[in-house]
């Protein structure tokens, strides 16, 4: 009797067990403690972005005060340098479009893109033209097409761009622009400092907490979309005989790739970054599956992203390249399933109206 | 329906539509907010109070769009979202139903309704079910809302109406429907329709200038100066930006507004909403796709800024100048005021926080 029951024992022991695991995951799943995940993305991922962002900014301030005083290929590299990180920094936070980055338009001023209608040129144009100083006052009135990274870009990197920055009031301009971005960086972390502490406190409120788990999470879901038409599908065109480089978000500047990059290092550090994480949510949601499949598209996603030949505006044009991005925005699509499916999985619901036609 | 008809055309030539003041007045109570909502399962009529606390819950028997007050009695009535099959009239201080109107047979309502300024009158957009050509219905209050007239709108698939003295003003999406598939988008003719009420002739109609033949006009309200603002919908190509607000006077041809490219990208070709300050001076309009609220001032016909709202839609005007209060698809509510920048999330208690607030708000006035 002995042997006979002995083999079935384990069997018997493992399939209890998991029947009891299940059940307890069934009925203890605890509810998502929202409240903790807001505080510790926000402090793990929010703020020393912001704080990232307000330190480049300040750097790139100084360095156009330095160009300006000296001007040289040395002083110029340099600005350019500081406009590349500070730019970087942004795009690495970019995806966060609600709180005091909305207040005052900030958000548009430091990048007003895509520009369409190329505001942008025209406003710079005048605004060189006039003898206005440039003031909080210009800039309270001043389109937000000339307040931010791209207007600096434009100056910045023009071809021509020492010998245009030793002319009329390029420099002036440049100044002013940057010392712009650097105020508003600076105002956005200190607010996000400050109600860090009352609106992302770890022991809100249920109902408060969740709908801000919204806000955050709508941060991690909706940027794939745009970094996918608008970054990518719009400027590619049909085939690399229709791509329209100039389409390209900072193409001037040769950092298209590199902002595609960084956005997605953020998404990716939004998702599995923090602790707890987007991703442990998941698996303790029973969704380890999809999980694992949003891990795995980050990952692959940014390693096809590392096979382009950097810059994008050239590598749009050639047909083995235009093929690589087309299979890059078709992952970009699937991520996005993966992270709507998600929400689902979290009972996260990112729309009522929103999803409506009335 | 002839001898409500009659009755309708007599009242009407007698000029009798004034303004009545009514068993509200110095009856000091906190305003309502009335809106229509949903849950995970049902579909409510719902009003809460200044301090977020629910007064009133009704159930519906579907998913509703627009609310609309009676001029002097205590009385809402909330319009199915289209296509719809009812009109839930509801005494909002008691809570209970004054009266559930159905729909004609082969008739739709549309969502939109307005009660005529001395409120004998309910007034409805419907559209014919087999060709979605539109009709305004007019149905008499005090005789248990039988139908009194129904005449056209002078277009097909029309939404909100306003009812202005003796005008009404319609909007004609110019979108026809089968449930809620459209069916002809690359043909589409959107329009403003003014009626004289009384008899349906038409004073004037504006159309969609041809190049911007696929935006639906949906959405309108009206300021003093007879300044109609108006929040449309694209409906093609997803890659283009078009604007979305314009105004419209008497006589004029339609005045369109963009906001500023980035931020008209941002409004995702879509507005749910659009309503005008104590003062009519200044517009404020939802695009819960994009979720924002811009706002609009109106005598310079200019955009002035926007704020945040995650999937907000209904918008009311408070009685402080430049004061917007707006709900959301998440059970929140918010106080906007342009001017000032201000913008507060109100307090809700648990039940009103876990609906989902819909299209139109009201607000009862004290």
């Amino acid at each position: 009797m002995q042997s006979t029951h002995t083999p079935m024992w384990p069997l018997w022991m493992a399939a209890t067990g998991l029947a009891l695991v299940a059940g307890l995951a069934h009925a203890d799943t605890p509810e998502t403690d929202w409240s903790r995940f807001n505080h510790q993305v926000v402090q793990q991922h929010v703020l020393p972005r912001y704080a990232q962002l307000d330190s480049a900014a300040t750097s790139l301030s100084s360095a156009s005060n330095t160009l300006c005083q000296a001007p040289s290929e040395q002083t110029l590299q340099a600005t350019r340098d500081a406009w590349h990180d500070a730019m970087q920094a942004w795009q690495g936070i970019q995806h966060v479009q609600f709180g005091p980055v909305q207040f005052l338009m900030r958000n548009f001023g430091l990048e007003f893109w895509p520009d369409r209608k190329n505001i942008g040129a025209r406003q710079l144009r005048q605004a060189l033209a006039s003898d206005q100083p440039y003031d909080a006052e210009f800039f309270r009135q001043a389109s937000v097409s000339i307040q931010g990274f791209p207007a600096l870009e434009r100056l910045l990197f023009a071809d021509n761009a020492l010998e245009q920055l030793q002319q009329g009031r390029s420099c002036e301009l440049t100044q002013a622009i940057a010392g712009h971005v650097a105020q508003m960086s600076h105002a956005i972390h200190q607010e996000w400092q400050a109600q860090a502490d009352s609106d992302f406190s770890a022991d809100q409120e249920e109902e408060w907490a969740a709908e801000q788990a919204v806000d955050l999470m709508a941060s991690l879901v909706e940027p794939i979309e745009a970094v996918r038409d608008s970054k990518l599908l719009k400027p590619m065109g049909d085939t690399a005989q229709a791509a329209r480089p100039k389409l390209l978000e900072s193409h001037r500047s040769s950092s298209s790739l590199a902002n595609i990059r960084s956005n997605l290092a953020a998404l990716s550090e939004l998702y599995q970054g923090t602790e707890p994480s987007v991703d442990s949510l998941l698996q303790q949601a029973d969704a380890a599956d999809l999980a694992q499949a949003i891990r795995l598209s980050f990952s692959q996603l940014d390693q096809a992203l590392n096979q382009i030949q950097a810059p994008l505006k050239t590598a749009l044009t050639r047909p083995e390249s235009h093929a690589q991005l087309t299979s890059i925005a078709a992952q970009l699509k699937q991520l996005g399933e993966q992270l709507d499916t998600a929400m689902g999985a979290l009972d996260i619901q990112l729309g009522f109206n929103s999803r409506d036609g009335d | 329906m002839e001898t409500s008809r009659r009755r309708f055309l007599g009242l009407m030539a007698a000029g009798l539509m004034l303004p009545a003041t009514g068993v509200l007045a110095g009856n000091a109570r906190d305003p309502l907010l009335i809106s229509a909502a949903s849950d995970a399962r049902r579909h409510w009529l719902v009003g809460t109070d200044t301090q977020g606390t629910i007064q009133l819950r009704h159930q519906l028997p579907s998913r509703a769009h627009h609310v609309e007050l009676h001029p002097h009695r205590p009385w809402v009535a909330v319009a199915a979202r289209r296509p719809g099959d009812y009109i839930e009239v509801v005494d909002y201080q008691s809570g209970r139903q004054v009266q559930r109107i159905l729909v004609d047979e082969g008739y739709l309502f549309n969502g939109h309704i307005v009660f005529s300024a001395d409120g004998r009158w309910l007034v409805s957009t419907e559209e014919r079910a087999s060709d979605s050509a539109g009709q305004v219905v007019i149905r008499d209050v005090e005789q248990d809302f039988v139908i009194a007239e129904r005449y056209s709108t002078r277009g097909i698939g029309p939404h909100e109406l306003l009812l202005h003295q003796n005008e009404l003003i319609v909007a004609n999406g110019g979108i026809r429907t089968h449930e809620r598939d459209k069916l002809n988008l690359d043909s589409m003719n959107p329009s403003l329709a003014y009626l004289n009420f009384a008899s349906g002739q038409l004073n004037e109609q504006v159309f969609m200038p041809p190049e911007h033949f696929q935006l639906s006009i949906r959405h309108m309200d009206l300021n003093p100066e007879g300044i109609l603002a108006v929040a449309m919908q694209y409906q093609g190509d997803p890659g283009d930006s078009k604007p979305l607000v314009a105004l419209h006077r008497r006589g004029q041809p339609l005045q369109l507004l963009a906001a500023p490219d980035a931020i008209n990208q941002r409004m995702k070709q879509y507005c749910g909403s659009i309503r005008l300050d104590v003062s009519g001076q200044i517009a404020a309009v939802s695009s819960p796709r994009g979720h924002v609220i811009t706002f609009w001032n109106l005598p310079e016909a200019r955009f002035m800024t926007m704020m945040h709202c995650r999937d907000g839609c209904g918008l009311s005007a408070t009685d402080q100048h430049g004061e917007f209060l707006a709900s959301s698809g998440f059970g929140q509510l918010y106080r906007m005021n342009p001017l000032t920048h201000l913008r507060e999330r109100m307090p809700l208690d648990g039940t009103a926080s876990q609906l989902r607030w819909d299209h139109h708000m009201k607000r009862t006035s004290v």
